[in-house]
């Protein structure tokens, strides 16, 4: 039963960070390969906010969802808008090094060793449920992320602004025939994509209690095999994703004998292979040859 | 209303427009003839601020309201007035046509008048309420091309850039397109350059028009006279009957 | 500024092969007379590392690939090569998985070397049969799986690998010359397939593969062709380095490697041999001579974040690299 809480809580990290690959890549067709790297940012960031927030830490997810949005906005801006049009190896060579840029100056200047970071005792407290003692943040980071992903969709599938990206993502040229700004939507799915991910590094930190700066690596590219699997471009494909890879690699590394635990990341890797075989666009996924 | 003067634009490497310049006069329908590859398109593409220009003059109205088209991007076309229909319909094919009527109503913050307009959409096009809750892409080619009127239309365009309507269509449809046409521009004022297959048709509706060879422009003249020119009826006139 | 208004040395195909056969001796001879043992060792990295880089350009950038695994096969090829130049009577006790009939073999490393080619072109054979058909970035994210995989099964595969404790005290046999021979060979084997007509044809792939298709090219033979060559010189690559600092461990070859290749590629040009050469010799000359610098300020993966930047504003002011397909400088007369 615990195997099933994990699942749901490293699912539901997945899920969050994958989002954003999802609203990034269907607005512009890029894979951003140091979305991962904007989780570790988050965590750093709660760090530093607890250090001065005190009593007033509910404030910090919100926080650090705001330095999200801002963070992925300004990167958007200063690096990514110049390579837009651009063949989408060049894209995804750029967000390679921007990766590999984040990760050494996060090196560099926080250090190379893990940090601890202990979220304030709410999180830790027991809560009681379905006849089950766990941490309150056990819940917490499955309810939020449900929130936010119903959240998302609504705003997407809803909204004004939200069928603008979806217009940008099906044909970006007629888009801008209907006068949509196509920097204002990018920025948008940039700036909500990356604010998404940085709260899920206040969860990591928190659930997992150690930080480092090139933490992001890994979940970053889980995710994205997260979002291939439920179809790249499509959020409830992400989200979908982001729960079925967190549940079968709990089930892999929690069912079979425990020498093979560390073939969990093979395993991972494989069925990113496979699925990319059998059905490349996932679940969900919008066949990316249709974008006129 | 549209006042162009020696535009000259490039795709990539291929000087495509050389030196065109024309008038678009308020209120008429203008209709741009040639062959394919001649930079119809291209220069529809220009005028609504897709592809950029490399010298020359293109305004928009005239006086102290006047949109310098040159400097200006897609969306400042739009707000000016001027609104592209593109070659191929260019319907948002996943999103219902409800969705893509608001789409075209995108700059327009006022609520009920989106309701309003739409219902005046659904008036036009009988056929567009039947299937407001429909994905687009589901359409006949006929009922795309009312959507992508009905959506270019929802933004109360002052001038419509129509490229190549009748593509593709049955000739009764296109001839239904062409009164629709025909309609807006009387009724509504709305200033129509076309650019079209079937000259033919184009050169009945409209009052003038111009003949676009090889990226130059050849004739510019009242619609009737291009009609009768024996070099015209040579070239473009045997398509589309 | 235009690079391509550099002057272009017409040479004849003779010419061009004693040429740099003549720069490659006088390094030999220079560092057989001046080099320390630290200037040598250098040096045999950084000629491995120009070779590596001109298979990348290979394998990805002759038909327009992504792949990031050259990591993988490196490793492949190491601990392949290492299986069979261990000192013997060491093994049983390093690799104690190693079967009976390949524990006794010893071989030279210029034939390690060529199992190492084998094993490793093996193994892209099959992986490319499943991951070449592939699009671009997905090609690239499963590319980097087979990175972590490799690691991971080198890892666990302790019996032969040692896992994370790695091989050590692997026997110094990489001579510069034997590595001078092997990127002559390399180089020159990779310039005359690009200037043939298979490699004519895998450049028509990599611009517009399906104009290609319609010519008739099977893009997915030559993407292949050119994948599995590339993993093989890879692979000696990778079975080179162990003999050089004589130590290999499962994180040898990791992303980093990866990045720093395709920056190599992406910088040199995708599909120029010359710019890979030249552009991996400055990197590894540029890398040391930075070192210290990095050293005294304590800041670690300060030269990394310089080659990222670097790379990040050359992609942003001309996407298709310093040279694109051209050979700079010089055009060899058919």
């Amino acid at each position: 039963m615990q195997q099933m809480l994990n699942a749901l809580t490293l699912g539901s990290l997945y899920a969050l960070v994958a989002i954003g690959f999802s609203l990034i890549f269907g607005v512009i067709r890029l894979v951003n390969f140091a979305h991962g790297d904007l989780m570790m940012i988050g965590a750093f960031s709660t760090l530093g906010l607890l250090q001065v927030a005190g009593p007033l830490w509910a404030l910090i997810p919100v926080l650090v969802l705001g330095i999200g949005f801002l963070t992925g906005s300004l990167i958007e801006k200063v690096v990514f808008r110049s390579v837009r049009n651009a063949p989408m190896i060049t894209g995804f060579v750029v967000t390679l090094s921007l990766s590999v840029v984040i990760q050494n100056l996060g090196q560099m200047f926080l250090g190379a060793q893990p940090r601890s970071l202990r979220l304030p005792e709410f999180f830790s407290s027991r809560v009681e449920f379905a006849g089950l003692s766990m941490p309150a943040i056990d819940i917490v980071i499955p309810v939020t992320t449900i929130v936010l992903a119903i959240a998302v969709t609504r705003f997407v599938y809803r909204s004004r602004v939200g069928a603008a990206m979806r217009a940008v993502s099906e044909n970006i040229v007629a888009a801008q025939l209907m006068g949509i700004s196509i920097n204002r939507v990018v920025m948008v799915a940039f700036g909500l994509g990356s604010a998404l991910a940085c709260l899920a590094g206040f969860f990591w930190g928190g659930k997992f209690g150690q930080i480092d700066p090139i933490m992001g690596l890994a979940p970053g590219l889980k995710a994205f095999i997260a979002t291939i699997i439920g179809g790249v471009g499509s959020i409830p494909g992400a989200i979908l994703g982001g729960y079925i890879l967190g549940f079968a690699e709990v089930m892999f590394v929690g069912f079979l004998p425990p020498e093979y635990a560390s073939f969990r990341d093979t395993f991972v890797f494989g069925t990113l292979i496979v699925i990319l075989l059998i059905r490349p666009q996932g679940i969900f996924g919008i066949d990316e040859e249709e974008r006129a | 209303m549209l006042s162009i003067n020696n535009l000259n634009v490039f795709r990539g490497k291929t000087h495509v427009l050389q030196d065109v310049s024309f008038e678009v006069r308020e209120g008429e329908i203008f209709s741009l003839v040639g062959s394919n590859g001649a930079g119809k398109t291209t220069l529809l593409m220009a005028l609504s601020g897709i592809i950029s220009i490399k010298s020359g003059t293109a305004v928009l109205g005239s006086g102290p309201d006047a949109v310098d088209i040159v400097n200006s991007r897609p969306e400042t076309m739009v707000r000016a007035g001027l609104v592209h229909c593109p070659e191929g319909r260019q319907v948002f094919a996943r999103m219902t046509v409800e969705e893509n009527l608001r789409l075209g109503a995108y700059l327009d913050n006022n609520p009920a008048r989106i309701a309003a307009h739409m219902e005046q959409a659904f008036e036009m096009f009988p056929v567009l309420r039947e299937r407001r809750a429909t994905a687009a892409g589901g359409m006949s080619g006929g009922e795309q091309m009312m959507l992508a009127l009905a959506r270019a239309l929802m933004a109360r365009p002052k001038i419509l850039l129509l490229d190549e309507p009748s593509l593709g269509l049955a000739p009764r449809i296109t001839e239904q397109i062409f009164e629709t046409l025909d309609d807006i521009n009387r009724k509504q004022g709305v200033t129509i350059v076309l650019v079209e297959q079937n000259a033919m048709m184009a050169l009945e509706l409209a009052s003038r028009g111009c003949v676009l060879v090889n990226g130059r422009l050849d004739k510019v003249s009242d619609a009737a006279d291009l009609l009768r020119d024996p070099q015209i009826v040579a070239s473009y006139l045997g398509v589309g009957q | 500024m235009q690079l391509s208004s550099l002057r272009h040395f017409k040479v004849s195909q003779w010419q061009a092969v004693v040429l740099f056969a003549a720069i490659l001796i006088g390094l030999n001879l220079l560092l057989a007379w001046t080099g320390t043992g630290y200037t040598l060792t250098l040096a045999k990295l950084i000629l491995i590392n120009v070779f590596l880089a001109v298979s990348l350009t290979a394998a990805n950038g002759f038909t327009g690939l992504f792949s990031l695994g050259h990591p993988a096969f490196m490793t492949l090829g190491a601990y392949s090569a290492v299986m069979f130049t261990y000192p013997v009577g060491r093994r049983g006790f390093a690799m104690p998985a190693l079967p009976e009939f390949l524990a006794k073999v010893e071989l030279p490393l210029w034939a390690a070397a060529l199992v190492a080619a084998g094993f490793a072109g093996v193994v892209a054979f099959l992986v490319g049969l499943v991951v070449l058909r592939l699009k671009t970035h997905y090609l690239a994210v499963a590319s980097l799986g087979l990175i972590i995989v490799v690691q991971n099964l080198a890892l666990n595969f302790d019996g032969l690998t040692r896992g994370g404790r790695g091989l050590t005290g692997i026997p110094r046999e990489a001579s510069l010359p034997l590595i001078s021979v092997i990127l002559f060979l390399v180089v020159v084997m990779f310039w005359k397939i690009k200037h043939a007509s298979l490699g004519r044809a895998m450049l028509a792939v990599r611009e517009n593969e399906m104009a290609a298709r319609s010519y008739g090219i099977r893009a997915y033979r030559l993407k292949l062709l050119g994948f599995v060559l590339g993993a093989g010189v890879a692979g000696i690559a990778g079975a080179l380095v162990p003999h050089v600092i004589a130590v290999m461990t499962p994180g040898s070859f990791g992303l980093i490697l990866a990045f720093n290749l395709v920056a190599i590629i992406v910088v040199g040009g995708q599909g120029s041999i010359i710019g890979a050469i030249l552009v991996a010799l400055g990197l590894g000359t540029a890398t040391e001579f930075l070192r210290p610098l990095e050293e005294a300020t304590g800041l670690y993966g300060a030269i990394q974040v310089v080659v990222a930047l670097m790379l990040i504003v050359m992609l942003v002011l001309r996407p298709k690299g310093l040279f694109g397909l051209e050979e700079p400088m010089v055009r060899i007369k058919d």
